[in-house]
C-alpha cells in the first residue's frame, strides 16, 4: 500500500498541510506572518463574494488573464509574422538578429517601469510588459520553424508537381506546426509570470495587485489566496496548453525523459 | 552590425532633434551620462558598485541555496519512488505559483533586503534543478553502472568516477536555467521592493525621472545576465571536457 503514488501523494499532502494547521492553531508562528490553511481557505470562500479593493476574487482573476492574453495574442499577432519573415529572409535576419541579441538580455521585468513612463498606470502599460515577455519566444520559435522546413523536400515536391497548397500540407505545416506551437506555450507561461510583476507596480486590479496590497493592509489570508489562485492558473495554464499542443500536434517527437532540459 | 548602428543612429537623432520627447527616451549621450555620475557620485543613496553588488549577492546566494537543496532533492527524487510520490503533489501545486507572488511573502517574511530578495530568487531556481537533476540522474545507463561494478570499482568509486561525472552535464543545465530564472525574479522582486540593487535603481531613475539612469541600469541587467551565462557555459564546459571526444565520435 505505501508504494502507490496515490496514496503516498494523499497521505504526505494531508500531513503536510495537517501539521500546518496545528502550527497556526498553536500560533507557533504569527498568523500574520503565516494564517492556517483553515483560515485561507475560508477567506476564499468568502472572497467570491465580498469585494476587496472593489473587486470580488472573480473580478480580479479576470481581470488578470484578460492582461495575460491581450499580450499574449498581441505578441502572436505580430511575433508570428516577423519571425516567419525572418525565418524566409537572410536580409532580413541580418538587420533583426543583431537587436535582437541585444535586447534580448534584458528581462521583460525590467521594463515595466518604461511601461509606466509611457503609458501610464492601466491596462495597457501591464499588456505592453506582458506582450514583451511572449514576444521573444513567439518570434524565435517562428523562425526556427521555418528555418528547420526541409529545403530538399520542399522543392522536391514543387519539382514533382505538388501544387503550393499540396507543398504547405504536407511538407511546410508538419515541421514548422509544433515549433511554433511550442513557442506559443513558452510565450503563454511567460506572459503569466510577468503578469503579477506588471500587476504589483502600478494596477488597480489583478490578482498581482491583490496580493501586494494584502502583504500593506497586513491581510496575509488574502494574499496567500490570490498566490493559490495564480498558482491553480499557472498549473491549469500550463498543462492545459501542453494536453492542446499533444492534441494538435500529435505527430511532432516530444522530448522524452531523459532527453533536454527542463524548464 | 549595420543594422545595429542604424538603430543606435535612429536612436541618437530622435532623441537630440526631440521628436521622442525627453521624458519618453533618453538620448545616448545622456545614458553615457548617466553611467559617468552612476560611475562617479552614485544614485539614490549607494554607488553604482554597491548596487552592482547587492544585486549579484542575492542572486548567487538564492542560486547557491536553491543548489543546495534541490540537488539532493532531484536525486530524491531519482533514487526513491516512494520520496517521489510524496513529494509530487505538494512540489507540481507551488512550482506553478510564479515567483514574483512570492514578493509579498518574502517582504512580509523578512522585509525587504538580502533574505527576503534571496528568497525569491531561491524559489525560481529550485524547479530546474530539481526537475533536471532528477532527469539526469534517472537517465543514468545501467548497464554502465553495472558494468564498472563488474569491473571492480567499489560502490564509492562507481559514484564519484561513473555516475556523478554522467550526471553533471545535465544537473549544470539545471543551474544555468536556475540563474536566469533567478536574475529575472530578482529583478522582479528589486522593482517592487527595496532600497538598493539594479532593479531598484530602474525604479529610482523613474521616480526622479532620470531616464538616463533608467536605460543605463537596464544595460547592466542584461549585460550581467548575458555575461554570468557566458562564464557558466565555459565553466560547463570545462568540467565536462571529457565528453568532447565522445561527441566528436557521435
Amino acid at each position: 500500500m505505501w508504494s502507490s503514488p496515490l496514496v503516498l501523494g494523499v497521505a504526505a499532502t494531508a500531513a503536510f498541510i495537517g501539521i500546518w494547521q496545528v502550527v497556526a492553531d498553536l500560533e507557533l508562528v504569527s498568523p500574520l506572518l503565516l494564517p492556517g490553511p483553515g483560515e485561507i481557505w475560508s477567506r476564499f470562500v468568502r472572497m467570491w463574494t465580498t469585494p476587496y479593493q472593489g473587486n470580488t476574487l472573480v473580478g480580479h482573476t479576470a481581470a488578470s488573464l484578460r492582461v495575460a492574453f491581450t499580450g499574449w495574442g498581441v505578441a502572436a499577432i505580430l511575433g508570428l509574422p516577423l519571425g516567419i519573415w525572418i525565418g524566409w529572409s537572410r536580409t532580413a535576419r541580418d538587420i533583426v538578429m543583431p537587436i535582437f541579441v541585444m535586447l534580448r538580455p534584458i528581462p521583460p521585468i525590467a521594463w515595466i517601469p518604461f511601461a509606466v513612463i509611457w503609458l501610464g498606470f492601466g491596462v495597457t502599460a501591464r499588456s505592453f510588459v506582458v506582450f514583451l515577455s511572449a514576444f521573444f519566444p513567439i518570434v524565435l520559435n517562428s523562425v526556427e520553424a521555418v528555418v528547420s522546413i526541409d529545403k530538399v523536400q520542399y522543392h522536391a515536391a514543387a519539382n514533382l508537381g505538388a501544387t503550393p497548397r499540396q507543398t504547405f500540407r504536407r511538407i511546410v505545416l508538419p515541421t514548422s506546426l509544433p515549433i511554433l506551437l511550442t513557442g506559443g506555450r513558452i510565450a503563454l507561461g511567460n506572459a503569466w509570470m510577468t503578469l503579477v510583476a506588471a500587476e504589483m507596480l502600478g494596477a488597480t486590479a489583478g490578482l498581482g495587485f491583490t496580493a501586494l496590497n494584502a502583504r500593506r493592509t497586513l491581510d496575509s489570508d488574502i494574499m496567500f489566496v490570490a498566490m493559490g489562485v495564480l498558482g491553480v492558473f499557472g498549473g491549469l495554464i500550463s498543462l492545459g496548453s501542453t494536453w492542446l499542443e499533444r492534441k494538435a500536434t500529435p505527430w511532432a517527437t516530444r522530448f522524452e525523459a531523459g532527453s533536454g532540459p527542463v524548464q | 552590425v549595420v543594422s545595429v548602428v542604424t538603430v543606435l543612429l535612429a536612436w541618437t537623432f530622435l532623441t537630440e532633434t526631440e521628436i521622442i520627447p525627453p521624458s519618453y527616451l533618453a538620448s545616448p549621450a545622456e545614458v553615457v551620462d548617466a553611467g559617468r555620475r552612476l560611475f562617479g557620485e552614485g544614485f539614490a543613496g549607494s554607488s553604482i558598485y554597491a548596487h552592482t553588488y547587492a544585486s549579484l549577492q542575492r542572486w548567487w546566494v538564492g542560486v547557491a541555496a536553491a543548489a543546495v537543496v534541490a540537488v539532493p532533492f532531484g536525486v530524491g527524487f531519482a533514487w526513491s519512488p516512494r520520496f517521489r510520490y510524496a513529494l509530487t503533489p505538494t512540489f507540481e501545486t507551488l512550482r506553478y505559483i510564479p515567483p514574483f507572488a512570492w514578493v509579498p511573502v518574502a517582504i512580509l517574511w523578512f522585509g525587504p533586503g538580502l533574505t527576503a530578495q534571496a528568497m525569491v530568487v531561491y524559489i525560481a531556481a529550485f524547479p530546474p534543478i530539481v526537475l533536471n537533476t532528477w532527469q539526469s540522474i534517472s537517465s543514468l545507463d545501467p548497464i554502465l553502472l553495472k558494468a564498472s561494478q563488474m569491473l571492480g570499482l567499489s560502490p564509492r568509486q562507481v559514484v564519484s568516477r561513473v555516475a556523478v561525472p554522467t550526471a553533471l552535464p545535465g544537473i549544470l543545465v539545471g543551474i544555468r536555467i536556475a540563474l536566469g530564472n533567478g536574475w529575472m525574479a530578482l529583478m522582479g522582486a528589486e522593482l517592487i521592493a527595496g532600497n538598493q540593487g539594479l532593479g531598484f535603481l530602474v525604479v529610482a531613475g523613474q521616480r526622479n525621472t532620470d531616464l538616463g539612469v533608467m536605460m543605463f541600469a537596464m544595460l547592466m541587467i542584461g549585460l550581467l545576465g548575458a555575461l554570468t551565462d557566458v562564464i557558466l557555459q565555459r565553466i560547463a564546459g570545462w568540467l565536462t571536457r571529457w565528453r568532447r571526444g565522445l561527441e566528436a565520435h557521435g
